[in-house]
This record gives C-alpha cells, sequence and structure tokens, in this order.
C-alpha cells in the first residue's frame, strides 16, 4: 500500500470523480452509473451509523443490478411526483493509495449544494467518499463507493445519490 | 378550556365549524404551534421516546425531543427505564448531545453538577457558599412518567395522560404486529433522519392511507400490496391497519427485484399512526419505526428507525438490510412520493379561506372509526379530537 503521487494518475482519478458529480450534476444517471464497474456497489450512509456500526442507512446498491434500478428509479419511477433539485459539488482529494493488487484506495471530500425550484440554493449534505477503483480497459472505475454523511439530517428528502 | 381564538386570529380560525374540513391556517399559524405545544405535546399523550434496542443495556442512553424539550432516555435497571428533561436543573444547561452513548452520570459541563442516571443530584460543587435551604434532593432532573410497552419507552409529561391500553385503544393490536408481536426481541439497524420542509400534521394527514393511490412503484409492479380496514381509537384518534400483502410476482421491471421481496413468508402488513406524532410500519419484511419532532410550524424532523429480530438468522438479517434501506424511507423506492406530497401540501397552504378537506369514506363510515385502507375518513376522529382539544 503507498500513497500515489503519479501526476497523470492522480488526473486520471481525479476525472473519474469529476466524470461523477458531473453527471449527478446534469440528472445524468447512465452517466452516474458509467462510472461505476460491473460488478460495482454503492452506499450513501452517515457518520453516526459508521460510529454505532448500523448496516440501513440511507441508500444500498450493493450490486450492480441495484445501481441499474436506481436509474430506473430517478428516470422512470420518481420523475413525475418528486421536486427535482439543481445539486453543485465541491470535491477535495484527501488521500490516494495503490493497494497490493493493483486497485486505488481514494477518500475524497465533498459539499453539496442544492437549488430547488423556487431559485432558492441551501446546504445539502457534507461528507467524504471512501472508495475502491480499479482499472478495466484502460479507464477507472468505482468498484466500490461509500459516500459517509457527516450530516446526520439532510434538510430536504434526497431523490440523487450523493 | 379557554379558547386561543382572539380578534387577531385568522377569520379561517374564528369561523371554523366543520372537523372535517380544516382551515390551511390550522398548519401554519404560530400561535396555533405554540398552544399545540402546550395541549398535545406536553399534555396527556404517550410519546415514543426510545425503543428498548436502542439502548439495550444497562448504562445506556439516548437523547430524543418531545415537541421542543431534549430529553435524555436511560436505561437503569432490569426493564427499568427513566426520561428526564436534557437540562442541568442549576442553570439548565444541555448535559448531554450524544444521540446514542452509555454513561452511569451525567456532569454538567457548566458548574460541574453532577447527576445519576436516574436524575439524581449528588454533586454540586461550592455548596458551602449556597444558600442555608440548599438541598440536593431538591434539584434532580425533570422527569417524565415512563412505561415500557411493545419493546417501546413511551414517556408523557402529563400526570393525567391514562394507561398505555387506553391511550391506544383499538389501535394497538396494527401497532403490535407492526413490531412483531411485541414479545420477540428487536434488533436495531439503522437510521433514515430528514426533515420534511411541512408542519408535523400534514406528515401525519398525508402518510399511511394512500398505498394503491400514491406510489408509481406499486402501480409499475402491478403490485398493490393488498386491502386492509383503518382501525382508528384511544386518545386522539390513533388508527391502524393490519392488511397483510401478496407476495410479489416478478415482472421483469427491476433488475434487483429482492427490494420487494417476502421472505419466510412474513405476509403480515400493518401501517399505524400513533398520535401526536408518531408511525411504525411493517411491509414485507421491512420494520421501521418513526420517530418525529416539530421544528416549528413549518418543519418536521422524522427519525425513520429499521428493525430486525436478534433471533433473525442469515438470510433474513441481510436481506431485511437490503430491503429496509431502500423500499420505505424518505428515499424509498416505495415511498418517497410521500416526501414529495408532504412539502408540496405546505407549499400551497398559505391562501386564505381555504380548508383541507377529509372525504372519502365518510358516508359509509360518518365517524371514521372503520373504514377502508385509501379512505379520508380514518383521519377525521383525530381532527374531533384536535379541534376540541385545541378549543378551536
Amino acid at each position: 500500500m503507498a500513497q500515489i503521487i503519479d501526476a497523470s494518475l492522480l488526473a486520471r482519478i481525479d476525472n473519474v470523480q469529476r466524470a461523477y458529480t458531473h453527471a449527478l450534476e446534469r440528472r445524468n444517471m447512465e452517466g452516474w452509473l458509467a462510472t461505476f464497474n460491473n460488478p460495482g456497489t454503492y452506499e450513501l450512509t452517515t457518520q453516526e451509523h459508521v460510529k454505532h456500526n448500523l448496516p440501513v442507512g440511507m441508500m444500498l446498491d450493493d450490486c450492480y443490478e441495484r445501481l441499474q434500478d436506481r436509474c430506473t428509479y430517478v428516470n422512470e419511477v420518481w420523475n413525475h411526483a418528486v421536486e427535482h433539485y439543481q445539486p453543485r459539488y465541491q470535491i477535495y482529494r484527501n488521500f490516494c493509495e495503490m493497494q497490493n493488487d493493483g486497485t486505488i484506495h481514494a477518500d475524497t471530500n465533498f459539499t453539496v449544494f442544492y437549488t430547488g425550484p423556487d431559485g432558492h440554493s441551501h446546504l445539502l449534505v457534507v461528507g467524504h467518499y471512501h472508495d475502491n477503483i480499479i482499472e478495466v480497459d484502460g479507464e477507472l472505475r468505482f468498484s466500490s463507493r461509500k459516500a459517509i454523511l457527516d450530516t446526520a439530517v439532510p434538510p430536504r428528502y434526497l431523490i440523487y445519490p450523493v | 378550556m379557554n379558547s386561543p381564538i382572539s380578534p387577531l386570529s385568522p377569520v379561517d380560525l374564528q369561523n371554523w365549524s366543520d372537523h372535517t374540513r380544516v382551515p390551511f391556517s390550522v398548519y401554519t399559524d404560530p400561535d396555533i404551534y405554540r398552544l399545540e405545544l402546550e395541549r398535545i405535546f406536553y399534555g396527556p399523550f404517550w410519546q415514543p421516546v426510545a425503543l428498548v434496542c436502542e439502548i439495550p443495556e444497562i448504562g445506556d442512553y439516548k437523547t430524543f425531543f418531545i415537541g421542543e424539550t431534549p430529553l435524555i432516555v436511560t436505561h437503569t435497571g432490569e426493564n427499568e427505564f427513566h426520561t428526564m428533561v436534557n437540562a442541568c436543573s442549576h442553570r439548565g444547561v444541555e448535559l448531554t448531545n450524544e444521540f446514542l452513548g452509555k454513561a452511569n452520570d451525567f456532569t454538567c459541563p457548566y458548574h460541574g453538577w453532577v447527576f445519576d442516571n436516574k436524575g439524581e443530584c449528588h454533586v454540586t460543587p461550592g455548596e458551602e457558599r449556597f444558600r442555608a435551604d440548599f438541598k440536593k434532593s431538591d434539584f434532580g432532573l425533570t422527569q417524565l412518567r415512563t412505561t415500557v410497552w411493545s419493546q417501546v419507552v413511551w414517556a408523557t409529561f402529563d400526570p393525567a395522560t391514562p394507561s398505555m391500553e387506553e391511550f391506544l385503544g383499538d389501535a394497538a393490536p396494527a401497532l403490535r404486529n407492526a413490531l412483531g408481536g411485541g414479545e420477540r426481541p428487536l434488533k436495531l439497524l439503522g437510521y433514515q433522519k430528514i426533515v420534511f420542509n411541512c408542519n408535523w400534521k400534514i406528515y401525519m394527514d398525508n402518510d399511511g392511507y394512500h398505498a394503491g393511490l400514491l406510489h408509481t412503484a406499486f402501480r409499475l409492479l402491478d403490485f398493490q400490496g393488498g386491502q386492509g380496514i383503518q382501525i382508528s381509537g384511544g386518545t386522539g384518534g390513533h388508527w391502524g391497519i393490519d392488511y397483510g400483502t401478496k407476495p410479489y410476482e416478478d415482472n421483469g421491471y427491476l433488475n434487483d427485484a429482492s427490494v420487494v421481496e417476502t421472505r419466510n413468508n412474513e405476509l403480515t402488513a400493518t401501517v399505524n399512526l400513533i398520535r401526536p406524532l408518531c408511525q411504525s410500519v411493517k411491509h414485507l419484511n421491512s420494520i421501521n419505526f418513526r420517530f418525529a419532532r416539530p421544528l416549528g410550524p413549518g418543519k418536521t424532523e422524522v427519525h425513520y428507525t429499521y428493525l430486525g429480530f436478534v433471533d433473525d438468522d442469515d438470510d433474513i438479517a441481510e436481506h431485511r438490510i437490503r430491503q429496509s434501506a431502500n423500499l420505505l424511507g424518505p428515499s424509498g423506492f416505495v415511498s418517497i412520493e410521500d416526501s414529495a406530497v408532504f412539502e408540496r401540501v405546505q407549499k400551497a397552504i398559505t391562501a386564505p379561506h381555504n380548508t383541507v378537506n377529509f372525504v372519502k369514506g365518510l358516508a359509509e363510515s360518518p365517524d371514521g372509526k372503520r373504514c377502508m385502507q385509501n379512505d379520508e375518513a380514518g383521519s377525521t376522529p383525530w381532527w374531533n379530537d384536535y379541534k376540541q382539544r385545541m378549543g378551536l
């Protein structure tokens, strides 16, 4: 396990992070899905759950089929009924490490603001990503992404993954 | 009981006559909200403050609220729990801000007063210079009446609150069923906490009764979930539906249909609204108990608390976790529309001379005590009680 200092690899890691947030900012769920490997997993939980070792957090897509279904939820099932909001991301790389098996372990802070249909903007959530990233066919993808919120009680219901 | 109506009250309140047609201002008026705290939240209602499985060991504690009052709920002995106001009896400082913790005593960070986990005061630094008649025994933490029913710890400020059996009335069986019958030990799996931008009564009016009407997911899956009878009873018009579900037949819409799969033949399904501000739902293999508190007249904080059973085998334990995380919460596959409806109602109820109307089911059930699953009549016993209790 070694800290990654190679600038070109760090730039590629930053790119997959940006592809992820870029997709969510455009409600492009297929673009979101494309940042994951198959098999791949996504979990949204809180620091409170981590502290108390509680398994049920905010969202749990622990197989690729659930990642696909989350796209269906947003695009089809919920689309007509929910009040969509515009999320905006600020992300900051904490560290990236190369594991002995060639996978990358990354930790990245995020802050998400949102703007509602009324045009008012607010802070949505704050936290950090705990990622495992692998290279497939020359591209980096998440094999697992765990978003851990410092925010125990978001100020509105979440429609999209974080 | 004094009427809260003054010449300055919204005209809707001054003219409110029919409890099935609720003026919008009842959901928005700040004076009404202050009176609700006094007459309802601090009145003769048992309110859930913890589940035994959240604080399973002696010495465990949880912090929560009734109304706007911060509380500490402690596990102090075999089936013995205490609920105390989370404020030092000296100068009112919050004693702990941990959501879940373990402590035999609580030390005030301001002047160092120490209270045991039953609320008795034991240490008061500098006591030699206190007034002559000072006695520690006079300065315990403010206690609430506390009881345990069906593995839920309930508390009330009001000495006149009736027994739990009388308080829940005919709504008790469905709630007990939601919690696995009351005897099988529950296990805490996690939380989904959220703020809904709506009045607490909007949250209660608009959940539970409408499963087959609102939720697109049920229609896409060709899965209506069952039929049942709303049974209303007890103090303030709680209601419960014990409806049972048919197992979902996979129509290929989802890639992973386990989110709507029923395992172990657990066909019991119930929805419960416990007044003033609690819900509990058991659907498929997901069990959730929803603690909540008002954050003023326009916001409500809800803690969806997910549960399994201590004796679950590995397969059903994992299934409950996977289903609970994605099915019925504020961002749930089936239930996210609830969240949307709560907030959209709140946005639109500012107009004067308008009412929220409960109409469906009143033809067959004028008193609302027995009605069908998707009827609105089941909410009317509550509104009848509310109107009288508030003196409106």
